[in-house]
């Protein structure tokens, strides 16, 4: 059983002036993750009921399977709640991870545009690999994320490297600073790592292994 | 015939034999015998040589698993392997003791492995308990080796689709790093 948060006052309630879908809840998210403050977050999301995070244990709760986010829906009102941190969490724990949340969100938001947090230029690194196994993700999006490991890239050049759509990259880019597991490099003149060798993708181990196990 | 050898290591239990039979195309070839050591691992029998099974590519090229003993005893099989091999799936299972520390010892000992980004961790048994999480595993390894970013999933050796996504997160790693060259051992 998960507790609703209690009514928010005005003031905790986040207005959205970013119309249907997810990129409200993605501002939301990421502007109480850069305070890092103890706090609780109400997503009602139109149809589908409340989801609950609690940041404090980086975990949600929701009456419903994990795997039936909508990727459009018509609204999603957030409210937050500050809380101490020995406030007991209002639903029971561990609850759900709250990566493959922040992982949907953040590739369903912003219309595929770069994140409002994000800035043009800017290149990118992993400092963690998200743990792929509760992600539905692409064989693409796990080439990128590869890349991401290896070298600071921008979008652009993410989109290049795998020969995918900017747009793709895009939404891989704001999906895993929503998560919190990039690093940005601001030094434009900083040199950009490329690969030595160019990865002939019809003849690599990684194509012809997808292509046996169906992939 | 063209061959890629997958290591599958990791301490008693942890389940790699479980895992290279997910992926293996052929009957895996186990020698297992009577678990001497129930204070470690509670499996009446453990790995005490090698398991081993394939994938065939084409006729031509085959991908061979082969499941490493996890007893430091039989360590001087490690060293045998880990020259052939192209990469390793480690496997740590959660409720282990000292999990992370287990982790840390395994990738010391195939650290060439590890520096060509030929490492996929797979952290098993996270539905017996959910500590250490992978953020946990992850912030252990930057704090010891802060110049490599290693696959770090959670994983149901008995998956044979999460086995594959693995596996193909292991390859794609080691093809990229390769395209970058060797890391250099100042970074």
């Amino acid at each position: 059983m998960t507790d609703q948060i209690a009514p928010p006052r005005p003031a905790e309630t986040l207005s959205s002036p970013f119309g249907p879908g997810w990129t409200s809840a993605a501002i939301a998210v990421h502007s109480v993750r850069e305070i890092a403050t103890p706090l609780l977050m109400q997503l009602d999301v139109a149809e589908h009921g409340s989801i609950v995070i609690d940041f404090r244990h980086h975990a949600f709760a929701w009456d419903r399977a994990v795997t039936t986010f909508p990727a459009a829906p018509s609204s999603v009102s957030v409210y937050t709640q500050t809380v101490s941190e020995s406030t007991p969490s209002p639903f029971p724990l561990p609850g759900y991870d709250l990566d493959p949340l922040l992982w949907f969100v953040g590739l369903n938001s912003f219309a595929s545009e770069r994140a409002s947090w994000l800035r043009p230029d800017e290149r990118y690194r992993l400092l963690r690999w998200p743990n792929l196994t509760g992600l539905r993700h692409s064989i693409d999006q796990m080439r990128m994320i590869a890349l991401l490991s290896n070298s600071s890239l921008t979008p652009s050049e993410l989109a290049s490297a795998v020969q995918t759509s900017p747009a793709e990259a895009q939404r891989l880019v704001n999906a895993l600073s929503l998560m919190g597991i990039l690093r940005v490099s601001t030094d434009v003149s900083a040199p950009l790592t490329r690969p030595r060798t160019a990865t002939r993708q019809e003849s690599s181990l990684f194509q012809r292994l997808r292509k046996r196990l169906g992939l | 015939m063209a061959e890629h050898v997958i290591l599958f290591a990791g301490p008693m239990g942890a389940g790699k034999t479980t895992a290279i039979r997910s992926l293996s195309e052929i009957d895996v070839v186990s020698t297992e015998a009577a678990n001497t050591d129930r204070e470690t691992s509670d499996k009446a029998t453990t790995t005490v040589a090698l398991d081993y099974g394939e994938i065939d590519l084409d006729g031509l090229e085959k991908v061979r698993l082969y499941g490493i003993p996890g007893q430091r005893r039989f360590d001087f099989m490690w060293q045998i392997l880990k020259e052939r091999a192209k990469g390793m799936v480690l496997l740590i299972n959660n409720d282990a003791q000292h999990p992370l520390q287990q982790m840390l010892e395994f990738l010391t000992e195939f650290d060439d492995l590890y520096r060509r980004g030929g490492v996929i961790i797979g952290i098993t048994r996270t539905d017996v308990t959910t500590r250490p999480t992978v953020a946990d595993y992850a912030k252990a390894l930057s704090a010891e080796r802060p110049d490599l970013i290693v696959p770090i999933f959670t994983v149901d050796p008995r998956n044979a689709d999460e086995m594959r996504m693995v596996l193909m997160t292991l390859i794609v790693n080691i093809e990229t790093r390769e395209s970058f060259g060797p890391l250099e051992a100042s970074l």
